[in-house]
């Protein structure tokens, strides 16, 4: 863990609530873009990226710098996402429309790009998303980290607290999945 | 058909996590292997697919609700309560290596100071009871007040308390003189023994930053008192501390910068935090080409704001200004993300002047010719109004507790509008400190 972070959480530690807001500042753009392709909405990815931090925070004194604090922090959030997944999955979704609203960036209206690009990249993300919502917390968690964070496999499994052969059997089968689900939509 | 190992050999080769030998036997299966050239590259464009999406950001204002959250819960729970860090485990061998150590020097420690060859003023009992005779040989190599063997006493019931004798009173012998010194010089024992002369210290030029209350700068004399302070560098940091929140200082700010031609560019993180005005900032405001003089029009202008009854409380106190230091100027590189070196200001001597040779006669008005050619204020006429100064831009950061993302549109925006400054103009880094 570099010497920064260490310092910081030191500061949190001791009640500085300015370093934690700087924790914050430097992970929460990294985070949230995982979160959010794992739970594929924003408002969700908002609470689970807020409790992710309030969790971290609680937990901070147990901490033991034995692991980057950012590998930590995305256990945590990962976890709390996957959760939130299966309680949702469990549960009947009344909001089932909601999944994507809000979520796609606006289209890109700078000079530099075409409006039919937009378009059909806004139409790409909204396909390869769709195929994801359809994997498994666990699957769409591995694929997420490997191919849109590009994590290792020894860090994805020491955020997924897995073997790293059984983070190879799931990108295998998330792959053959995700291959699967992509090839019926085209 | 391809088995399930080679399919997993597949996948692991697109993330590139083989060993040389699996990785071998996937180029001999590739070779082969139409259908694995197939699934090899769908699976590489899936995860090229995958890797294309765009990223996903939070909104600005996440972080400030996140922090405003966190504090809302610890109200709630009675307290802001840092979390309580766990004991540290300290091995038990490096602790009994540290005691042992401890005790090791406390003993050699001790050693010394009582055993050592300079202690030689031991303290030694008076005697209450007249001595017994000494040898004489023995009187003769002892020198005087040598504590000598208390005599024994009598025999016999011992006596009350109240007749024994006193206990021996602690006093110090008298060094004794060694034998073949001659007289010491009266003169030399008077005077210290002379010392090398040694440079202990040596005159630090420490600058030390001047206090002015903003209010009083409609008096003429810390006018000139700040005007004569600014004039002596190129490059100041300005301290306002801010009595109720920085966000309503910051307010009165701007708009007096407006009216002497600085226009504002806020950065977007500041913004922020400015539309949310609970939330403790600091803000640095950094400005270049503006003339002592300038400055100090803003200032005694933006006191002047402050003291009026319908601008609501008064949010200034005092003024502190200091000279730009090497952490200043890293800061500010810090804050703006460019090179130090880019923010060095202009040396106020003009280039490729030899300030060896002396002046001619004609340097006057040569001078006065280069300057007349020259952008910049030209010097009032008497009875005339200054001219106005040109427009200039300012940048405007959050300071603390968070700091402006790196890269910011409003940074760029700043430093690609950048122009040389004037001659004789300052570089100043002011500072809103939230101090309520």
């Amino acid at each position: 863990m570099s010497a920064d972070s260490h310092w910081l959480i030191d500061e949190c530690l001791k009640g500085d609530t300015a370093a934690f807001g700087e924790l914050v500042r430097r992970y929460q753009d990294r985070l949230y873009n995982t979160v959010y392709r794992l739970v594929d909405n924003a408002e969700d990815a908002q609470d689970v990226v807020q409790d992710a931090f309030l969790s971290a925070y609680q937990s901070l004194g147990s901490f033991k710098g034995d692991s980057r604090f950012f590998t930590w922090l995305y256990r945590i959030a990962i976890n709390t996402a996957i959760s939130l997944k299966r309680r949702q999955r469990a549960g009947l979704s009344l909001d089932a429309g909601r999944n994507g609203e809000g979520g796609v960036e606006p289209l890109d209206v700078s000079e530099s790009s075409r409006p039919g690009h937009a378009l059909e990249q806004a139409e790409e993300e909204r396909r390869i998303q769709a195929a994801l919502n359809r994997l498994s917390p666990e699957h769409r968690a591995v694929l997420i980290l490997k191919d849109i964070e590009g994590q290792k496999y020894e860090t994805m499994a020491e955020i997924l607290q897995v073997p790293i052969g059984t983070i190879r059997s799931r990108l295998h089968r998330a792959r053959a999945e995700l291959r699967e689900l992509l090839a019926r939509e085209e | 058909m391809l088995s399930d190992h080679c399919r997993r050999l597949l996948s692991a080769y697109v993330d590139g996590e083989l060993s040389a030998r699996q990785r071998k036997a996937v180029l001999r299966l590739l070779r082969r292997s139409t259908e694995a050239r197939a699934l090899l590259r769908a699976l590489q464009e899936d995860a090229q697919r995958l890797r294309r999406l765009p990223r996903k950001r939070s909104d600005p204002e996440f972080q400030f609700r996140l922090i405003a959250t966190f504090a809302e819960q610890q109200a709630e729970l009675g307290r802001f309560r840092p979390p309580s860090p766990q004991p540290a485990t300290i091995p038990l061998w490096l602790g009994l290596s540290a005691a042992a150590a401890m005790l090791i020097a406390v003993g050699i420690g001790s050693y010394l100071y009582f055993s050592g060859p300079t202690w030689s003023d031991p303290p030694v009992a008076r005697q209450s009871q007249p001595a017994p005779a000494v040898p004489a040989a023995r009187a003769e190599s002892l020198p005087e007040h040598t504590p000598v063997p208390r005599e024994e006493p009598p025999a016999g019931p011992r006596p009350a308390a109240s007749s024994r004798p006193a206990p021996p009173e602690l006093v110090r012998a008298p060094r004794p003189a060694p034998a073949d010194e001659p007289d010491p010089d009266p003169e030399v024992l008077a005077s210290p023994a002379p010392v090398e002369k040694k440079e202990l210290f040596r005159a630090a030029d420490v600058q030390l930053p001047i206090v002015i209350n903003l209010h009083e700068l409609d008096q003429e004399k810390s006018r000139q008192e700040l005007r004569g302070e600014l004039n002596r560098g190129s490059a100041f940091r300005l301290e306002l501390p801010c009595r109720e929140s920085s966000a309503r200082a910051f307010k009165r700010l701007q708009p007096v910068l407006e009216a002497n031609g600085i226009r504002l560019i806020v950065d977007q993180v500041a913004q922020v935090r400015l539309r949310y005005g609970q939330f403790k900032t600091n803000y640095v405001i950094y400005l270049e080409d503006v003339t002592p003089d300038e400055l100090v029009r803003v200032l005694e202008q933006l006191g002047a704001e402050d003291r009026k009854a319908e601008a609501g409380p008064r949010q200034f106190t005092q003024l502190v200004a200091a000279s730009l230091n090497e952490a200043d100027r890293k800061e500010i590189s810090q804050l703006l993300s460019v090179d130090p070196r880019q923010l060095t200001p202009r040396s106020q001597a003009l280039p490729g002047v030899d300030l060896r040779k002396p002046l001619a006669e004609t340097t006057g008005d040569q001078v006065a010719q280069a300057l007349t050619k020259q952008g910049g204020v030209p010097r009032p006429e008497p009875g005339k109004p200054a001219a106005k100064a040109p427009e200039r831009l300012a940048l405007a950061l959050a300071y603390n507790p968070v700091r402006p993302r790196s890269g910011s549109a409003e940074v760029k925006r700043f430093l690609e509008s950048r122009k040389p400054p004037r001659e004789g103009t300052l570089q100043v880094l002011l500072v809103l400190r939230d101090a309520g």
